[in-house]
């Protein structure tokens, strides 16, 4: 059966990008066509290839087989390549599997081509959520301890105590106190999910370079890490394409539980601010954080 | 909440709270909703009064960001005090808000955007 179609047309532009745009369904039967097409081009000489997977419906592992490849074996070459406008089917199923967030990929093809002439479409850093209960910010000899049964009401009030604990020269004071007071909020609201009898542990230590903290609900754990980070690179693949139109689509993380007073951006400014790393442990119940101050 | 009188100012100004937080967010929002309703022209929002925000009240401003442009109602927060236009920043927010100095550059803004 050779059911499933695959079409690709090739095009030069701006005298030295290959465009190789592709339709149809990449699958087992003709991923090796392809395969051999890009080879054949590199072969000849091209360096800078843009894929265009707008007109790619369907794509199954040996489509997926053949991104990784051109991937590695254009970095050993320093070959530049960038995938662009994947339509939303496979763009999930490169979610699934998390190569998004390895593969140098583009919104849309004048994009790719943007990024080629600025120096390729490398893959670009994000910042991302850490499950790693081993994580030396879990290390908690030396910092100071509390815990108890906190409520929504309390948590400002407790992260200005805390934040006052910072040296005095610590700056941007407004923002630590507000950065720890996502964190307890979280830890009460989604966490503990308010219930009064529940407990919140929080360790901290601040010197005049750097702040830690760690805490702990006694809630089921931030089972979303994976999507928020997947979700957290693709808002930030659209801010550094300046695309603010398909950006509005991604200005809120918003879960089944999220209720009106979340404003589903927390960790976003969280990653930022906790320049060190956001990380959780294994159960998801804790989450360690470290911010370095430069002077 | 600020009035609008017909025929007599182009845009309105809604003062912002000194807080913005998980504690009076919701609260706000409605008050909003109601506001942003009935405003169909243009808004400012003078923000020189708000000192602190956290990420219910960043929800907040996302919240009237989206509602405004679908009804493509001309408006700008200004005067954003250095805390609050950190946080913004630290969420990826500048350059998606229409943001403006103080409250007469914002007045030209909306001027300038409201023209055919």
């Amino acid at each position: 059966m050779s059911g499933s179609t695959l079409t690709y047309t090739t095009k030069i532009i701006n005298a030295s990008i290959t465009v190789v745009e592709v339709s149809g369904e990449i699958d087992l039967n003709n991923s090796g066509k392809l395969r051999n097409h890009f080879k054949q081009l590199r072969q000849a000489g091209a360096a800078q290839f843009i894929f265009d997977f707008g007109k790619t419906e369907y794509m199954d592992s040996s489509g997926v087989g053949l991104l990784v490849f051109i991937f590695t074996s254009s970095r050993q070459r320093n070959i530049r390549v960038c995938f662009a406008d994947f339509t939303p089917a496979v763009w999930r199923l490169l979610c699934m599997t998390r190569l998004n967030t390895v593969l140098p990929v583009a919104d849309r093809l004048d994009q790719a081509i943007e990024a080629m002439k600025t120096g390729g479409c490398r893959d670009i850093q994000v910042k991302r959520i850490l499950v790693d209960g081993k994580s030396p910010l879990f290390t908690r000899e030396g910092m100071e301890y509390l815990e108890l049964r906190l409520q929504l009401s309390q948590v400002r009030r407790l992260s200005l105590l805390i934040a006052q604990k910072a040296p005095p020269d610590t700056r941007g004071i407004n923002l630590l106190e507000q950065q720890i007071s996502e964190l307890l909020k979280n830890a009460v609201k989604h966490g503990n999910r308010c219930d009064p009898e529940k407990k919140v542990r929080i360790w901290y230590s601040f010197s005049s370079g750097c702040a830690r903290l760690i805490v702990e609900d006694e809630g089921a754990g931030f089972n979303k890490v994976e999507e928020w980070n997947d979700f957290y690179r693709h808002k930030m693949i659209l801010h550094s394409q300046q695309d603010y139109e398909r950006l509005f689509d991604y200005l809120s993380f918003r879960t089944q539980e999220s209720d009106e007073a979340d404003g589903g951006n927390a960790l976003f400014a969280a990653v930022e601010y906790w320049n060190q790393g956001v990380v959780f442990n294994d159960r998801r119940t804790a989450v360690a954080v470290k911010k370095n101050f430069y002077h | 909440m600020p009035e609008r009188e017909k025929g007599q100012k182009e845009y309105s100004v809604f003062a912002m709270p000194q807080e913005l937080d998980l504690y009076n967010a919701e609260t706000l929002k409605k008050k909003l909703a109601l506001f942003i309703e009935s405003e169909k022209t243009t808004v400012i929002f003078d923000c020189s009064q708000l000192s602190y925000i956290d990420s219910s009240g960043i929800g907040v401003l996302v919240y009237v960001h989206t509602r405004l442009r679908r009804q493509r109602t001309v408006f700008c927060f200004a005067g954003l005090q250095n805390h609050v236009a950190g946080v913004i920043k630290l969420t990826g927010l500048d350059g998606v808000f229409p943001i403006e100095d103080n409250l007469d550059d914002a007045v030209l803004y909306v001027k300038r955007s409201m023209k055919p």
